[in-house]
């Protein structure tokens, strides 16, 4: 790297802040996927967003592509460097809670604030967020996750995507100006809501956009109060369609707050203390026994008809999945197998289609004699599976038939009409080329116009 | 050149980047591990540490000096595996990059280099005649032979003194009569192993072992934290025939309390209203699994009118106090930093009395109340032994 633009950028950020130290960039250059392709040129660190925007400054000035990253925790390489050249800007230092307002029912970060330092500061004020992301370590900064375009949780089932609990962002774009959306993008006011302030809904410009349109510096997020009474249920079925039929009324009935589906093969994988079966785990939450007590009989009357069999006296272990124990530290960390690696695909598909979906994965693992496993979200009215294909770090043939059967799966996907929920990282390619092509000029043409000089790499390229 | 880290080649390969080693589980506002938050920068964690280990078994990447830095600013303190959920043994794996640093002849920190040659003369860590290790117990006429033997390391022969005083205090109390081996005792070892001199720890730990199993002791009681480890994990592994039992002072005055021998003074008014916290050392509980967790807690709570409020961060998941690792030798300004957040944290109890169980802690903690005397000021720095020896009827 150019000295004379490490000197621009420490001006900028303090030199402590810049490093183009050959091991710093060695380590920047992975996540948590398999992906290990270039190493960048220069990471650096800013502390606000006046930093960030005049160190996009220089990077238009000279010409450098770049990418952010938070927590670089994503199984499927949304941080990962697959150019050459490319800068480095770590969101880490900005990492404070810094509002919650309790009136407003919104809480406000800075980017680089992890969803558990986010967590642990509200809960204790008796908040919780919509979505907390569960299998991306306990690292996974705020932005990030956006940007990469995440955005389940266990409680998905009543607070949807994380898109739905977004109130407002505030972003550098990558000429450096610094904008607003939502409520506070009329000048002195507060971030609150994400439908006023502006006529088109910007916020969801940069949801899942890969920070091409922009870095996200703050972010501001609906807060839920913790429930007074929740009770928790696990039903096992013989097959995954009479599941996806409990599943779609329970959703119509809107009766769960939380509902989760593991296939007979995952639970086999996983090693849980569970029945290997396909699963089907709820919760069920309200302010009262009474309210919670009447919803569940609903739940297990759906699921009595459909040819669940309820498993009892499981409490501990199913509180363990919908609290953090099992779900956030366990299950996203069980697919970190000993020695292992896994990438991770993600689908979205209307809840009817569950079977389709899992007998085309366990095709596609089995002609790359890789076992997927996984787990399957429930939104609202869609489902997302998170779909894993493990391989062991050290054995590089494992690594590109994992590669290759998710590569596979995500094409076969979207030629059955099932789109990716996570636009970046290696697979975001096959995914684009399968966009319609009018409105994948449209994207475009919105790049050009807020990257003239096209710095900020787009997920489609890397 | 055979690499250390090699032999951990699988469980580092173990490592999936997902970044939970940095212990953002525990509280607001900093993560568990320091390293990051002080530095900023993802070669100074230990997730950033395995990927550096992962590039030098492939040969992407050589030892040399430029890795110094980040090889020895590590508090090897052993938080990361609390949060790692894979069976990745941190403390081993970096440990064993300073053993292929030392063998790959880097030029390792000044101040490394001054312990080693400090230990090479004088066997202690300090340089410090060896003829004055035992001056602390010149008025307590202590046998040198016994089933009991009171290793009180480098720390308390020489800096700390009031430790290994108030440890012979409190067991005589109790009825027993501690042996020491004097003069005649050199260093633990340990910081030998902690800078990657293996092959010199050897021989100290050869000749202690040697010494204290002529003394004929069936136990050996360390203070020091750090000392108990190695006599307890490492002796064994070098000397086969190391059969005595090792017990940390907190573990032989938690059987003491069991048994009802201590006797305390009545506490006054103010001993009453007074709020103390302990802070977990990592050598006594977290590394190596040791788990000494409950027994100084019992011993605290054994002192009437004790009101014991735990920190925040406690027992596996406690915070290192900054001088682990040798950081208090190779970058003191962190270590104090680190020793004056734990204190922030330890402010959050209302304790007036700050208990550990290490001399290394207690050194850490004090220089970290004279660094923020304003908010720090009233915090009573104590060890365990002097904290129970104060409070003793016949002390």
């Amino acid at each position: 790297m150019n000295k004379k633009i490490i000197k621009q950028l420490a001006e900028i950020v303090g030199v402590q802040h810049v490093s183009d130290d050959p091991i710093e960039l060695m380590v920047h250059s992975r996540d948590a996927s398999p992906l290990f392709e270039e190493f960048p040129v220069v990471v650096v660190r800013p502390g606000t967003a006046q930093e960030v925007s005049e160190v996009l400054g220089v990077a238009n000035k000279n010409n450098i592509r770049v990418i952010t990253k938070t927590g670089a925790t994503t199984p499927w390489g949304a941080s990962v460097p697959r150019q050459k050249g490319l800068m480095i800007i770590q969101m880490g230092r900005m990492n404070r809670v810094l509002d919650i307002d309790e009136n407003a029912m919104v809480v406000t970060v800075e980017a680089g604030c992890t969803w558990t330092r986010l967590e642990r500061t509200i809960n204790p004020r008796g908040w919780r967020v919509g979505v907390m992301p569960h299998s991306c370590g306990m690292s996974s900064g705020v932005a990030g996750n956006i940007t990469a375009g995440s955005g389940t949780s266990q409680y998905s089932a009543k607070f949807g995507l994380q898109i739905d609990n977004i109130m407002g962002l505030e972003v550098v774009l990558p000429n450096g100006s610094i904008i607003k959306t939502g409520s506070g993008a009329i000048d002195g006011a507060k971030q609150f809501d994400k439908n006023s302030g502006t006529p088109a809904d910007i916020t969801g410009l940069f949801w899942g956009s890969a920070g091409m349109f922009g870095i996200l510096t703050q972010v501001t997020l609906r807060m839920y109060a913790m429930p007074v009474v929740t009770q928790y249920q696990l039903h096992a079925f013989e097959t995954p369609s009479a599941a996806q039929r409990m599943i779609y009324r329970v959703q119509k009935n809107d009766i769960a707050s939380g509902l989760f589906f593991f296939s007979r093969e995952s639970v086999a994988t996983t090693g849980w203390p569970l029945p290997i079966a396909h699963l089907v785990t709820g919760s069920i939450e309200g302010s009262n026994q009474t309210e919670v007590d009447g919803k569940a009989e609903t739940y297990r009357t759906i699921a009595r008809d459909e040819g669940g069999q309820e498993i009892k006296d499981i409490g501990a272990v199913l509180g363990a999945i919908y609290t953090d124990k099992l779900m956030r530290y366990t299950f996203g960390n069980e697919t970190y197998f000993p020695g292992g690696g896994r990438f991770c695909l993600n689908t979205a598909f209307p809840i009817m289609r569950l079977e389709e979906y899992l007998s085309r994965t366990a095709v596609m693992g089995k002609k790359h004699g890789i076992n997927p496993f996984g787990v399957v979200f429930i939104a609202k009215n869609t489902l997302y599976g998170l779909q894993y294909f493990p391989y062991y770090e050290r054995e590089p043939e494992q690594r590109r038939k994992a590669l290759a059967a998710g590569a596979e799966a995500m094409e076969a996907n979207a030629a059955a009409g099932m789109g990716s929920w996570c636009m970046a990282g290696i697979l975001a390619p096959a995914f684009y080329s399968r966009m319609n092509k009018n409105t994948f000029a449209f994207i475009e043409s919105i790049k050009k116009a807020v990257d003239p000089n096209n710095i900020m790499v787009a997920p489609w390229e890397n | 050149m055979t690499l250390n880290i090699k032999q951990y080649e699988e469980n580092i390969c173990y490592c999936s980047r997902c970044g939970n080693c940095y212990g953002e589980a525990a509280l607001e506002p900093s993560s568990t591990c320091f390293l990051r938050d002080y530095y900023g920068w993802e070669s100074f964690g230990p997730r950033g540490r395995l990927n550096m280990c992962r590039h030098l078994m492939d040969g992407t990447l050589q030892y040399t000096n430029e890795l110094v830095e980040r090889i020895y600013s590590d508090l090897l303190c052993g938080a990361c595996s609390s949060f790692c959920v894979l069976p990745i043994p941190h403390f081993d794996i970096f440990r064993a990059m300073r053993k292929d640093a030392v063998e790959a002849g880097l030029k390792l920190p000044k101040e490394i280099e001054r312990i080693v040659a400090s230990l090479d003369k004088a066997g202690n860590v300090f340089g410090a005649p060896k003829d004055n290790r035992a001056k602390w117990a010149t008025e307590l006429a202590l046998p040198d032979k016994g089933d009991l033997v009171y290793f009180p390391g480098c720390y308390s022969s020489y800096t700390d003194q009031e430790t290994a005083i108030s440890t012979i205090k409190v067991l005589r109390a109790a009825g027993l009569d501690p042996a020491i081996l004097g003069t005649e005792e050199s260093c633990c070892g340990n910081p030998l192993l902690l800078s990657g001199h293996a092959n010199k720890a050897e021989a100290f730990i050869k000749e202690n072992a040697r010494k204290l199993m002529a003394t004929g002791a069936k136990t050996v009681v360390a203070s020091c934290a750090e000392c108990f480890r190695t006599l307890k994990v490492e002796y064994p592994k070098i000397v086969p025939d190391f059969k005595v039992n090792v017990l940390h002072t907190s573990q032989l005055m938690a059987q003491l309390v069991q048994e009802n021998r201590l006797h305390y003074k009545w506490p006054t008014a103010e001993g009453r209203a007074a709020i103390v916290t302990y802070h977990d050392p990592c050598q006594l509980g977290r590394l190596e699994g040791l788990g000494v967790y409950d027994q100084p807690r019992k011993v605290i709570q054994s002192v009437p009118g004790t009101n014991f409020i735990e920190m925040p961060r406690n027992q596996k998941l406690a915070r290192c106090c900054g001088a682990g690792g040798l950081v208090k030798n190779t970058n003191d300004g962190m270590a104090t930093n680190i020793a004056v957040e734990v204190l922030h944290e330890a402010n959050s109890t209302g304790a007036m009395t700050f208990i550990t169980s290490c001399p290394r802690c207690k050194k850490n903690f004090k220089d970290g109340v004279k660094k923020d005397p304003m908010r720090l000021l009233h915090l009573k720095i104590v060890d365990l032994n002097e904290f129970i020896a104060m409070h003793l009827v016949d002390a």
